[in-house]
């Protein structure tokens, strides 16, 4: 479903180059449910962004289903999420003035859906997820909790192909980050949507099936039911790489200047 | 997205900012106002102008001539002007005669003892209603009256002289007493016998040639945008006119000049339709080589002046439009500012491009449309009381300082909402070149 090859993002900050993601290559296949791990800095929400199409890679390419959507304009992506993906936020996100129900018919407006009917779907999908009695409240009048499970509707209703979540129980207390977690993974199973959220929190990604952990911009681990599907010898070079990564880092001035021209030239195009 | 779903969603996002909508619609309603009101006065002097000039002259009637001494072109035969009716809105066309040989008088009472000099105007007996001749009493003569029926000019009754009485006597004057009652003159127009006499001067005085009697059948309205004739002369048919100067020639052997050839005049009058199509027939009509005079050659002259002064009065009004203009611009850029992290979830969430366009659009859209109405409102009133107030500081005159005709009302709301499409522009494509990405950093 999902696919990335060599990506690579560099971030020109002040007059210095900040290397946020290196050498990054995935497959994610459809109907699972990935997380992606690491600490903060690590490039993970670089990562989210660009597989969700909101940030375009220096290098490298992502598809989703097919479609390159890294080489998208901003008119294209705006029909592809439309029509392939649900986006869930930390901060939830919610419209202030609309009521949950008219928050989770949002998306099903821009696809042109009748009233009557976007506002059936959102109702039945916020009964489902226990939030009949607060159909008609506005985000203000929710819990966090709350508020964060009429985004999840909101992201689901329209059963888009991919579904993507940055730190989606981020602001969420642990007794309802199990909670919210469990529901995003019945509700994407029950309905073989491929699921990829971003987390900072190791053990609540190991409730997900496939697991990708980044540090410094690199992939550092990759698994499945807790075995690596990444091939040894590419993660040893990897690992090399990582550390001329991480000098250069620190010292950005030495012998990169010929790479720097050739990305900034990236970055502009 | 559907239209219904664009506009909900634009109206609710004005709702949420009253007082800032509230303001933002005030300055278009400022805007809208001054701009109305300037050109609402702009009219109103157009229009008192057109009313001066139906004073001065009848607007749909053209004088023609034929000046060109051009041999090529017509003399202004019967079949010439008849011609001239075939021009289209022309209503009716009539040659105009004036006697050249024929001295007359008017004569009444015993032993002829009143009399009368009268201005007599020879044109078709049909053209008379069309002409605009207004009835005080009687009728308009018909095609079989007899010969010598007339209609008079208002005051034809008082031209009389009683050549029995001496001066001051020997006239009575058309003033009215203070009651508005007019006195009673020597004639009386439909009940006395009233006669034209030709006559001549010879040792003896003046000697009376020939006689016919005048069948008066009408008075008419004075008017002194048709002519003198309206006072106190005779409008008589120009077939009768003529006949009565060719029988006076042949009395006192005065030679026609244009005997055996056809008939030609100094004059002709062509009456049209419409004030607005005066100008195209009078086009047609020069094309033909013949020469014309109306009073809307002063009307065009008239009307560019004031069209220049209309278009100073608008630019005036303007100003405040685009001071308004610039108010919605700043609201909606404002808006898009607060509403930036909105825009990025509606962006992620699959908003099309063109639909962001679209809603911000139709909000600057509101607010210009919202001002042109209520504006226009107001300008209704601010009309009403300016023109009560000017007439009874102008002593009860019915000119009014300000006309709002509908054009200018559509005009008015039409603009103020392009106004505010064209302000809310810019920002709109600010809005759309908001990224994604701000839905997640923007906090």
């Amino acid at each position: 479903m999902i696919k990335v090859q060599n990506l690579r993002k560099v971030y020109k900050v002040g007059g210095e180059k900040v290397v946020a993601l290196d050498n990054i290559s995935m497959h994610i296949p459809p109907g699972e449910f990935c997380c992606i791990v690491g600490t903060s800095g690590s490039g993970k929400s670089t990562l989210l962004n660009m597989l969700a199409g909101l940030e375009k890679p220096t290098k490298g390419k992502v598809s989703i289903a097919g479609k390159m959507v890294s080489k998208m304009t901003e008119k294209e992506l705006a029909i592809f999420r439309q029509q392939n993906i649900g986006f869930i936020f930390q901060s939830y996100n919610l419209m202030p003035t609309l009521t949950a129900v008219e928050n989770v018919a949002f998306p099903l407006m821009f696809k042109g859906i009748d009233k009557k009917i976007r506002e059936k779907k959102a109702r039945k999908m916020l009964k489902e997820m226990g939030l009949g009695d607060r159909l008609d409240h506005k985000p203000g009048e929710l819990s966090g909790g709350q508020q964060q499970r009429v985004g999840i509707a909101r992201a689901f209703v329209g059963k888009p192909k991919v579904i993507f979540a940055d730190e989606p129980t981020g602001n969420l207390d642990s007794a309802t980050t199990e909670q919210v977690m469990k529901m995003l993974l019945e509700i994407s199973r029950a309905n073989n949507i491929t699921f990829v959220m971003v987390t900072h929190d190791p053990e609540l990604a190991k409730m997900a099936r496939r697991v990708i952990t980044l540090k410094d911009g690199r992939i550092v681990s990759d698994t499945r039911d807790g075995i690596s599907i990444i091939d040894e010898d590419l993660l040893l070079a990897q690992h090399d790489e990582t550390e001329t990564f991480t000098s250069e880092n620190t010292e950005p001035d030495k012998n990169i200047t010929k790479e720097k021209a050739e990305d900034t030239n990236d970055e502009n195009a | 997205m559907k239209i219904s779903d664009l506009l909900r969603l634009s109206f609710d996002n004005l709702k949420r900012r009253k007082g800032r909508t509230f303001l933002t619609v005030l300055g278009v309603i400022i805007g809208t106002c001054s701009i109305v009101m300037m050109v609402s006065i702009g009219v109103a002097l157009d229009k008192s102008y057109d009313d001066m000039l139906q004073n001065m002259g009848d607007l749909t009637l053209i004088e023609v001539y034929n000046w060109s001494g051009n041999s090529d072109v017509e003399p202004l035969t019967d079949e010439v002007i008849d011609g001239f009716m075939a021009i289209e809105d022309v209503r009716v066309a009539t040659p105009l005669y004036q006697p050249r040989y024929f001295n007359s008088r008017l004569v009444s009472g015993n032993n002829d003892k009143y009399r009368s000099w009268g201005n007599i105007r020879g044109i078709k007996r049909e053209a008379l209603e069309v002409y605009g001749y207004e009835l005080v009493e009687g009728r308009f003569p018909q095609k079989n009256d007899k010969d010598f029926t007339v209609v008079v000019g208002e005051f034809f009754a008082y031209n009389f002289e009683n050549t029995r009485k001496k001066y001051p006597n020997n006239y009575i004057d058309a003033i009215p007493d203070e009651n508005g009652v007019y006195p009673k003159p020597f004639v009386d127009v439909f009940e006395d016998e009233i006669k034209i006499q030709g006559y001549t001067y010879t040792e003896n005085g003046e000697t009376v040639v020939m006689e016919e009697t005048l069948n008066i059948v009408g008075v008419i309205k004075q008017d002194e945008s048709k002519g003198y004739e309206t006072y106190s002369g005779i409008i008589m048919d120009i077939e009768d006119l003529i006949a009565l100067e060719q029988e006076y020639m042949k009395k006192n052997d005065i030679r026609d000049e244009n005997k055996g050839k056809k008939r030609e005049y100094d004059q002709a009058l062509v009456k049209v339709n419409d004030i607005d199509n005066v100008d195209a027939v009078i086009e047609t009509i020069e094309s033909y080589g013949y020469n014309t005079w109306s009073a809307t050659s002063y009307r065009n002259e008239m009307k560019k002046q004031t069209q220049m002064i209309q278009l100073i009065l608008g630019g005036l009004g303007s100003i405040a439009m685009l001071v308004s203009a610039i108010s919605i611009a700043n609201t909606m850029t404002m808006a898009i500012y607060e509403r930036t992290k909105e825009i990025g979830v509606m962006k992620v969430l699959g908003c099309e491009l063109k639909d962001i366009k679209n809603m911000f659009l139709a909000e600057a859209a509101a607010i210009g449309f919202l001002g042109g109405v209520v504006g226009l409102i107001i300008c209704y009133g601010l009309s009403a009381v300016m023109n009560t107030v000017g007439a009874s500081l102008m002593g009860g005159g019915d000119t009014a300082i300000s006309i709002i005709p509908l054009w200018l009302a559509l005009f008015g709301t039409g603009f103020s909402t392009f106004v505010g499409i064209i302000s809310g522009y810019v920002p709109a494509v600010r809005a759309v070149k908001i990224t994604a990405l701000s839905a997640i950093r923007h906090d």
